[in-house]
């Protein structure tokens, strides 16, 4: 990268280059087609849960055994309480599977994107929509077991409404369940995407003004550097919160779907 | 053209920021909503967080669909 | 453990291989119009390279767990919950049985107690009857043997006075002899002072 004094104009290039960095290249390409590091990320996500979850239900037993599969079993018991009874209620127990391999999903791959190098599988749309897909059929697959094809198409407006007003209401809300495969998925991908890309810019600001400083022989243009350095402990801080947070959101966003798809009322 | 290019770009980050003060201000609402309920009443908080979830989906989607819209168009 | 190692690498081998061929079959979203990138609504749509091998490996995934892993964890977690609730009933009855036999044997003590304190007083009652009955018994027969003591003192009193009246008369017979200068052999004499020791012995008696 070329060095000018000014700090602020070098880093124009460098910023352009991370931003093109998170864009879906294929490490291995098959002309056209393949997979792309993203990809790669998430089978080794899949290897690491599936490696996770069946080594810690080996070892677990009635007395507790050990932290790993104590962690295993605590997550699983989170899923179970929190968002089970929690958010469903009533007939939960046949939803947990599902809901718990979400979030230990989203959650092993929001971590994992956290190690330096590495690159979060959740942080592309491609595969945030393909969780929101999955969990956006999921529930109304159960609304529909439910409540019979017609009743969930009609309890899709909610009860106690003035007559005249059902079809407004129920136009918005069809609209609105449609959003919600929309959110779902960008909701994620943006959290993912946006704290990596800050992270990177306050990386880049350190790294640039420190070269300037050191290319222009000036000491004062290394000062803001300090600041830089401590803006990006303060959102990797963050960033570790927000990867726990967006698996939780995710997952009890989804138990409350498949809630108001499933309740009688 | 790169000017036209660099000013729409321009206004579609402005427009989406702007379309983040409405749902940022429903959604602190809503916390606060489940906040204060909670606090006076703590035997309610499950039901209280789940139906503040239901409500901040509602309006995190505004958000979302600007976000969206800034993309698209 | 190897089995299910073997597992786990089967399974993610034929996640790749299924990805990987559906990246070939399926087309990807034709909508990259420069090279830089997409432009308008195939920026929130996802792309096709990546959609579809998520799809398949979340759902081989969620298939896998949910028929390996996770009802081992809730069997588990039931188990375990009613492993407590077992232990806790059982030490709760433990507790009640170990406190109704404490009162049992606390009971028991006190009539033990109550009736050793019963035989004392039976004992102690019983001796002191027995003493004053010994005490009684020792008394009459001292009053009886008090009562044969003075009839023989007396009876002997009687002997010795009459033994000293018969020796009195010699000796006043013989001092009076003596003073009268006389012997006194008569036998009227002697009845005379007979008679008159008698008077005064009986005078003496008094």
């Amino acid at each position: 990268m070329e060095l000018t004094g000014n700090p602020l104009a070098d880093i124009a290039a460098p910023i352009e280059h991370l931003r093109s960095s998170f864009d879906s290249a294929f490490v291995v390409d098959f002309g056209g087609f393949g997979i792309t590091q993203y990809t790669l990320w998430m089978f080794i996500v899949l290897a690491v849960v599936l490696a996770v979850v069946l080594i810690g239900v080996r070892k677990i037993g009635v007395v507790p055994n050990g932290k790993f599969a104590g962690m295993v079993e605590w997550g699983y018991d989170a899923v179970k309480r929190n968002m089970g009874e929690g958010a469903i209620g009533h007939g939960y127990k046949k939803h947990i599977p599902f809901l718990a391999t979400l979030f230990f999903f989203i959650l092993t791959a929001n971590v994992i994107g956290l190690i330096p190098g590495a690159k979060a599988a959740t942080g592309t749309l491609g595969v945030t929509w393909a969780l929101s897909f999955i969990a956006f059929v999921y529930f109304n697959y159960y609304g529909i077991k439910a409540k019979g094809g017609l009743g969930y198409i009609k309890s899709i407006a909610p009860s106690g409404l003035p007559k005249p007003m059902v079809p407004i209401i129920w136009f918005f809300e069809f609209i609105s369940l449609v959003i919600r495969l929309l959110t779902l998925a960008v909701r994620l991908y943006g959290n993912m995407f946006a704290g990596h890309m800050v992270l990177g810019i306050f990386a880049l600001l350190t790294t640039v003004f420190i070269q300037d400083a050191i290319y222009a022989a000036n000491a004062v243009l290394a000062l803001p550097s300090i600041i830089w350095m401590l803006f990006l402990i303060a959102m990797y801080v963050l960033e570790c919160l927000v990867a726990f947070l967006q698996a939780y959101v995710f997952t009890i966003l989804s138990a409350v779907y498949i809630g108001l798809a499933t309740s009688e009322h | 053209m790169a000017e036209t290019t660099l000013v729409i770009a321009a206004l579609k980050v402005v427009g989406y920021g702007l379309g983040t003060i409405g749902p940022g201000i429903g959604l602190g609402l809503c916390g606060y909503g489940l906040c204060v309920g909670s606090a006076r009443q703590p035997e309610l908080a499950g039901k209280l967080f789940t139906n503040a979830l239901i409500f901040g989906a509602l309006a995190e989607a505004l958000a979302l669909i600007g976000l969206v819209a800034a993309f698209i168009f | 453990m190897k089995a299910k190692a073997k597992k786990i690498l089967g399974t993610l081998g034929f996640t790749a291989a299924l990805s990987a061929a559906s990246s070939f079959i399926l087309p990807v979203a034709a909508f990259a119009s420069e090279e830089g990138g997409k432009t308008g609504i195939a920026l929130i749509l996802p792309d096709m390279n990546e959609f579809i091998p998520m799809l398949i490996a979340f759902l081989v995934i969620a298939v896998v767990l949910a028929k390996f892993g996770w009802p081992v964890v809730d069997n588990i977690i039931e188990k375990r919950e009613a492993a407590v609730k077992d232990a806790l009933e059982k030490s709760e009855a433990a507790r009640i049985e170990s406190e109704r036999l404490l009162e049992e044997y606390r009971k028991q003590l006190e009539e033990a107690k109550s009736q050793s304190a019963q035989i004392i007083a039976d004992a102690k009652k019983t001796g002191e009857s027995v003493k004053a009955d010994i005490t009684a018994k020792a008394q009459g027969e001292a009053e009886v043997m008090v009562e044969k003591a003075r009839v023989a003192i007396e009876s002997e009193k009687k002997a010795a006075i009459a033994e000293l009246q018969s020796s009195v008369a010699d000796t006043s017979i013989a001092v009076a002899s003596r003073l009268i200068g006389q012997d006194l052999s008569d036998d009227e004499h002697r009845a005379i002072i007979e008679r008159y020791v008698n008077e005064a012995g009986s005078f003496n008696a008094d």
